[in-house]
């Protein structure tokens, strides 16, 4: 009996601290959810997507952040806009904007990103936003909404 | 006997009196040029109307073209009488420059105004004082602002001298061409051409410079310096990262997986 509750709470534990648990911004529509791996697109063509990703053991939000600026920077050569902290379900978070040119049209791309230190292994969660300039201040809003209601870490 | 221009050396002191009530008269009214009055000096001493202006009507045009709104500082300007020069200076990060200068100049041609200049992607355009903000906040959103002036030149007092000294030497004018019907030597008459001649180039230089604030005013300049988005390196042409996962983070990235 005690094993069996034990093995219960374990199920539990796993189900509530995987997937992301979370619903794309108001004016999107999902087009694809794994659990882990959420994706919406709006109207207008403005893409929204919400992932997790397993990162080693022994590192925090400070180093990943560090890490996530580097690689666009000076690995991918972009200019960070803006830059803010966050809070996500009571996690550090970043939230970066950059401008961009992917897919041959004037764009801005926003990124949030947030370290949740787990039981069985720490994860980093990415939210990502990439829509035309002229509208992407429109879903900017629906978008912080959605993250910011994205699963607390349990 | 007092000769021709012997009469001209007191005109000074009657004109001064005359652009004295001009300057009241005009400051009580609260606008410039825009009393669609006669050019010519009135018979009477000590009274000067101020001349209705051709150039003038155009910063009233351009002022009605649109409704102002309220608030904004071209519309409070015009509201108080006051004629400003508004100018500003953006630095802009964008995705595609030629992209931001073909919408900036589409943008100020579509609120009346036009392209001054282009350098690369530096852009100038003249749009109406009155739509300047709504046009300044526009270009804002086009991409990060990464820095921004902008000046408010009050012209008001400059204006207003430049129309009482032309209004003075017309009143000049009028006289030695009165004068010039009574001469009797031709001495005289040589004089008094001489100083037509000069008073009429007087009128001209300060004409021009009265048009060239009315543009300035009716006018507001907006300057865009874009500058491009550092080009991403293309996925295929990087190294992976040694954390496979930042690989699939990006703008690149995420198109591909949509």
């Amino acid at each position: 009996m005690r094993s069996s509750i034990r093995l219960a709470a374990l199920a539990s534990l796993i189900l509530a601290t995987s997937g992301c648990a979370s619903a794309p911004p108001s004016g999107f529509v999902s087009v694809a959810d794994s659990g882990s791996d959420l994706r919406a697109v709006a109207p207008d063509d403005s893409l929204f997507r919400l992932r997790e990703f397993d990162v080693p053991a022994g590192s925090d939000f400070a180093f990943w952040l560090g890490a996530l600026k580097h690689e666009f920077v000076a690995r991918r050569g972009y200019v960070i806009a803006a830059e803010r902290s966050v809070e996500v379900g009571g996690a550090q978070g970043v939230e970066l904007t950059i401008e961009t040119a992917a897919g041959g049209r004037a764009g801005r791309y926003l990124v949030t990103a947030w370290f949740e230190p787990g039981f069985l292994g720490d994860e980093m969660r990415v939210a990502e936003y990439l829509a035309a300039s002229d509208v992407f201040d429109e879903h900017l809003d629906a978008v912080r909404t959605a993250i910011g209601s994205a699963r607390a870490p349990q | 006997m007092t000769t021709a221009l012997g009469r001209i050396d007191i005109w000074p002191v009657r004109l001064a009196r005359a652009g004295a009530l001009l300057l009241a008269a005009t400051v009580a009214g609260g606008c410039f040029g825009a009393s669609p009055t006669s050019s010519r000096a009135p018979a009477s001493e000590g009274m000067v109307v101020l001349q209705a202006t051709a150039d003038a009507a155009p910063i009233e045009a351009g002022m009605a073209r649109t409704k102002a709104p309220a608030g904004s500082p071209p519309a409070e300007a015009q509201a108080q009488g006051r004629m400003r020069i508004y100018t500003a200076q953006l630095v802009l990060l964008v995705p595609l420059v030629d992209e931001a200068v073909a919408r900036f100049v589409t943008l100020a041609e579509a609120e009346g105004g036009f392209l001054e200049r282009r350098d690369g992607g530096e852009v100038t355009c003249r749009v109406p004082a009155e739509r300047y903000r709504a046009v300044r906040d526009s270009l804002r959103a086009f991409g990060t602002v990464l820095n921004e002036a902008e000046q408010a030149q009050d012209v008001t007092r400059q204006y207003l001298d430049l129309e009482i000294r032309i209004a003075t030497a017309r009143a000049s004018r009028e006289r030695l061409l009165a004068l010039l019907e009574k001469a009797g030597d031709t001495k005289s008459l040589v004089e008094v051409e001489k100083e037509l001649r000069r008073l009429d180039t007087e009128i001209e230089q300060m004409e021009g410079e009265r048009r060239y604030l009315a543009q300035q005013v009716a006018l507001a300049t907006i300057t865009a310096s874009f500058r491009a988005q550092a080009p991403s390196v293309p996925p295929s042409q990087r190294r992976g990262s040694r954390f496979p996962w930042l690989d699939r983070v990006g703008p690149e990235p995420m198109l591909e997986g949509f």
